[in-house]
């Protein structure tokens, strides 16, 4: 959060595609990332989601809705680059 | 002794520890069944009348200094599976290999919890996919036993019913219980808790085949359920 003030970012890109298990849990804290970013006026990302871990939480019936999602890192960017 | 067990169920040690698991921690569990001494060994059915008495008065003074409540109820449950028959089912035919254990006690075990389940599913031949609802799944039932219990016990049973996989798991705490109230708003979705998002429940129950769950205040939490392996 300090990085994002000093760096006056437009935009944080969290990449999850190395994580393999995303519960309620760790939903929440990336949610609250998201929302904090989003706070401090920058747009919050999460790149990377695995097709078994997105299956599994619409299965869960749990939210990722306070992070923008993109299919990987470019994408994210390039969508980044057309909102500023 | 089973290769994968930590201890054959149907000795004194195993008998008691089956009673035990989820309220007294494994570490004071095995100091118990060294004062014990060899006796912890024997097949229950080979325990002589006499020292089945000195083994539940020793294991009495234990209990009511290391359980974290019910010591009356754990000691009855301790007589019963003294008594002869067998607590935990020997290995039957439908078993792949033997139950696993894992206690869990502190945040580190629900990563490892996490990691045993998906092996253990992996192993038994469930889809990818299965394997990752699996891990999720335990994840969350670990999570609300560190959150809301502080210690308990995960087991996996992992089964090839002609053929079919089958993992069910059960997760076992003596905390504070939920009452049928806050249970049925869990289940609704409309809990919310300070610490998690209250959805670990409800999201265990979706994603599993089968799925049960016994509760009530002071009475400690047990979810069953059950993943099926699809062809």
């Amino acid at each position: 959060m300090e990085r994002v003030r000093e760096s006056g970012a437009k935009g944080v890109v969290l990449d999850v595609s190395g994580v393999e298990i995303i519960d309620s849990y760790i939903t929440r804290i990336l949610n609250d990332i998201g929302r904090s970013v989003r706070f401090m006026g920058a747009d919050c990302f999460l790149v990377g989601v695995r097709p078994a871990v997105a299956m599994t939480l619409v299965e869960m019936g749990v939210e990722l809705d306070a992070v923008e999602t993109a299919l990987n890192l470019d994408l994210a960017l390039a969508r980044l680059e057309r909102a500023v | 002794m089973a290769p994968m067990t930590p201890m054959a169920p149907n000795t004194v040690e195993g008998a008691i520890g089956a009673v035990l698991a989820g309220s007294i921690s494994e570490i004071t569990q095995r100091s118990i069944y060294r004062r014990l001494g060899p006796v912890a060994q024997i097949a229950v059915e080979d325990l002589s009348e006499v020292d089945r008495r000195r083994v539940l008065s020793d294991l009495e003074s234990s209990v009511r200094l290391f359980a974290r409540n019910g010591s009356t109820e754990l000691m009855a449950a301790c007589t019963r599976a003294l008594a002869g028959a067998p607590t935990v089912e020997p290995a039957r035919a439908g078993l792949a290999v033997g139950p696993k254990r894992l206690p869990i006690d502190a945040e580190k075990d629900i990563a490892a919890a996490r990691l045993d389940a998906w092996s253990e599913a992996v192993r038994l031949g469930l889809s990818k996919f299965k394997s990752v609802k699996v891990a999720t799944a335990v994840s969350e039932l670990a999570r609300n036993i560190v959150f809301y219990a502080g210690q308990g016990m995960i087991e996996l049973r992992p089964r090839l019913d002609e053929g079919e996989p089958r993992l069910e798991i059960i997760a076992r705490d003596s905390g504070p219980g939920i009452d049928p109230a806050k249970l049925q708003t869990i289940f609704a979705g409309t809990y919310r808790s300070d610490r998690g998002m209250g959805k670990g429940l409800a999201a265990v129950k979706k994603l599993t085949d089968e799925f049960a769950i016994e509760t009530a205040p002071g009475r400690g939490t047990v979810v069953t359920c059950a993943f099926q392996g699809e062809r």
